[in-house]
């Protein structure tokens, strides 16, 4: 267990290097870089001004080189300042990743809440109505443009009803709110935006499960516990749906670093300052630490995401043995 | 067994959305641009069956003309990452060793940014545009299509036909693309399809945040961006767009299920 969980790690490490030289590289590379982004809104900054931005931004000096520079921060963890505003970057990622976290942690587990039992039904009762409704209904959330979704429970619950805010986070006068109205309102504030981000997590985590309780009520254990005689919802829920959870700890372990990224787009229709928001703004503006910053979080997430979803598979089967 | 007749419909579909991407800029470019702005934002009607955007223009139309651009980047990206996801998967399990490993390893680092962000990172390099939107999605979609290939050729290349082929001095290009490929191509052909209906989502997505097919050309991305502004005052102007983007998507996923489903069968039975 020690060795693998050693080997995984070594294994990781030339890939991190692989995936900070190529990002950086691409970034850097790129025709439009941060001094050019700040003179087009400058357009009088004289040919010195750019000089002595490159120099402090030091891109003035060969890409290897600001490579290394860089690396050598970041494995101290210090990834920089940010070139918009000179806030550090662990402090702008540090405050979009709450946001980020909440409406996408929230939604997981309202997507696991829904989605486990609904593809299990669907499994147990195959091939009758029930199941090719709830076919219908996955291959539905397959196919709707998630930001279609958005609008259209926008526009209902939040233009026509009035129910329901439509941007943000908070009201305008959170601040002043008392703590307890301040969670309410937060929460109000939630309702659509994890809604339509759970909608979209529903049909894979619905029809992996579905899938999933099939295979499993075809094995022969399965038969063999009919066999003993043990009542059905013994036979469905202790031996067929247990192992049928299985691959579902892989799909939550690898749907990890998703978490964290965000969706841009519904970010961006929601007005949800979270991390999606934050790359979008910081590629645009050529924010070269930001991008990096975050791009390495993803990647870290992602390879941690893979070796806890080994680890977890490995954890609740026992025939699995990690070498 | 789900009914057949989803299956044609799906089928017939998408055939009438083809067409109407064919035929569409021939018969109704000069609708889709002509402004009338005695008819701004009009409701559904005999004259604009959709309705009229914020210029005047005429939805069904416009949604006809984007039709082209929709498929177009949905087809051509799916070509592309079909492409060199089966070059690269191919060459991985036919070769193993330390090509495998290295093609593997990119696969690999490639699959740890979230896609979205990829593209936008080549979108903000590129600059926004239809063939930058198709090249990035096709560039950034091939690994599991490669990790697919793979998987196949490494037990393929073992079967008795392979080796047949190998004692008949076969040269490796034969046995990979006239041997082994053509026997994958069960699976890539379900991935495609499927990839075709992720790709159109994408491309709305990102002409969504602006980024993908520009105004004036119409794409259903960018037509529902028109139609966000006036949300509260036309709502066909999201509606129908949006219609156009679920209906097609939806058939392409029906007709992919059909076919990894029939695919199932078959190998079942083999």
């Amino acid at each position: 267990m020690g060795r693998y969980l050693a080997r995984r790690i070594a294994g990781a490490v030339p890939l991190l290097f692989g995936i900070t030289f190529l990002s950086f590289a691409v970034i850097h590379l790129a025709p439009g870089g941060p001094v050019e982004a700040k003179a087009g809104l400058n357009p009088k900054m004289t040919a010195q001004a750019r000089e002595k931005l490159a120099t402090l931004y030091g891109l003035d000096k060969p890409l290897v080189e600001r490579y290394r520079a860089w690396l050598g921060r970041a494995v101290r963890l210090d990834f920089g300042e940010s070139f918009a505003d000179g806030e550090k970057v662990s402090v702008k990622i540090g405050r979009a990743v709450p946001v980020t976290l909440l409406v996408s942690g929230l939604s997981l587990v309202l997507v696991l809440l829904v989605g486990i039992p609904l593809g299990v039904y669907s499994a147990v009762r195959a091939g009758t109505r029930a199941d090719s409704l709830v076919s219908g209904i996955v291959l539905f959330g397959f196919s709707a443009p998630t930001f279609w979704i958005a609008l259209g429970l926008m526009s209902f619950f939040g233009v026509t009803l009035q129910w329901l805010p439509v941007t943000g986070l908070h009201s305008l006068f959170h601040e002043e709110m008392a703590p307890l109205e301040r969670a309410v309102d937060l929460a109000w504030h939630l309702v659509l935006p994890v809604a339509v981000s759970a909608f979209a997590g529903l049909a894979a985590v619905t029809r992996f499960m579905r899938g999933s309780m099939l295979e499993a009520l075809s094995q022969n254990y399965v038969r063999a516990a009919r066999a003993k005689g043990l009542s059905e919802p013994r036979v469905l829920y202790r031996h067929a749906l247990r192992n049928a959870l299985l691959p579902v700890v892989t799909l939550v372990g690898l749907s990890v670093p998703g978490l964290l990224g965000g969706s841009v787009i519904f970010e961006s229709i929601f007005s949800i300052p979270g991390m999606g928001s934050l790359f979008y703004a910081s590629v645009f503006s050529r924010d070269y630490p930001v991008i990096m910053g975050i791009l390495v979080l993803g990647a870290v997430l992602t390879l941690v995401g893979n070796l806890l979803a080994d680890l977890a598979y490995a954890a609740v089967d026992p025939r699995i043995r990690l070498e | 067994m789900k009914p057949r007749w989803t299956f044609w419909a799906a089928a017939g579909w998408l055939a009438f959305v083809a067409l109407a991407a064919c035929a569409g800029p021939v018969l109704f470019s000069g609708a889709a641009s002509a402004m009338d702005f005695a008819r701004v934002l009009a409701p559904p009607s005999a004259t604009h069956p959709l309705g009229t955007d914020s210029l005047g223009r005429d939805l069904l139309a416009r949604i006809v003309c984007g039709a082209g651009a929709s498929i177009g980047v949905g087809v051509v990206s799916v070509a592309i990452s079909m492409g060199v996801g089966v070059l690269v998967g191919a060459a991985s399990g036919y070769f193993g060793g330390w090509r495998d490993r290295v093609l593997m390893g990119l696969a690999d680092v490639l699959l740890c940014f979230p896609v979205l962000f990829l593209i936008l990172a080549v979108i903000a390099v590129l600059g926004p545009g239809v063939w930058h939107v198709i090249v990035v999605i096709g560039l950034t979609s091939w690994m599991g299509t490669a990790r697919l290939v793979r998987a196949e050729i490494f037990s393929l290349k073992e079967r008795e036909f392979a080796l047949a082929a190998r004692a008949l001095g076969a040269g490796h290009t034969r046995i990979l693309f006239g041997h082994l490929v053509p026997n994958a191509s069960g699976p890539v052909l379900v991935n495609a399809v499927l990839g075709v209906s992720v790709a159109i989502l994408l491309e709305a997505g990102l002409s969504f945040l602006g980024l993908g097919v520009q105004p004036p050309t119409p794409s259903w991305g960018n037509l529902l961006t028109d139609g966000k502004a006036t949300l509260g005052a036309a709502w066909w102007l999201v509606f129908f767009p949006g219609v156009a983007i679920f209906s097609t998507v939806l058939a392409a996923n029906v007709i992919g299920d059909r076919l990894r489903d029939s695919l199932a069968g078959e190998r079942h039975i083999g």
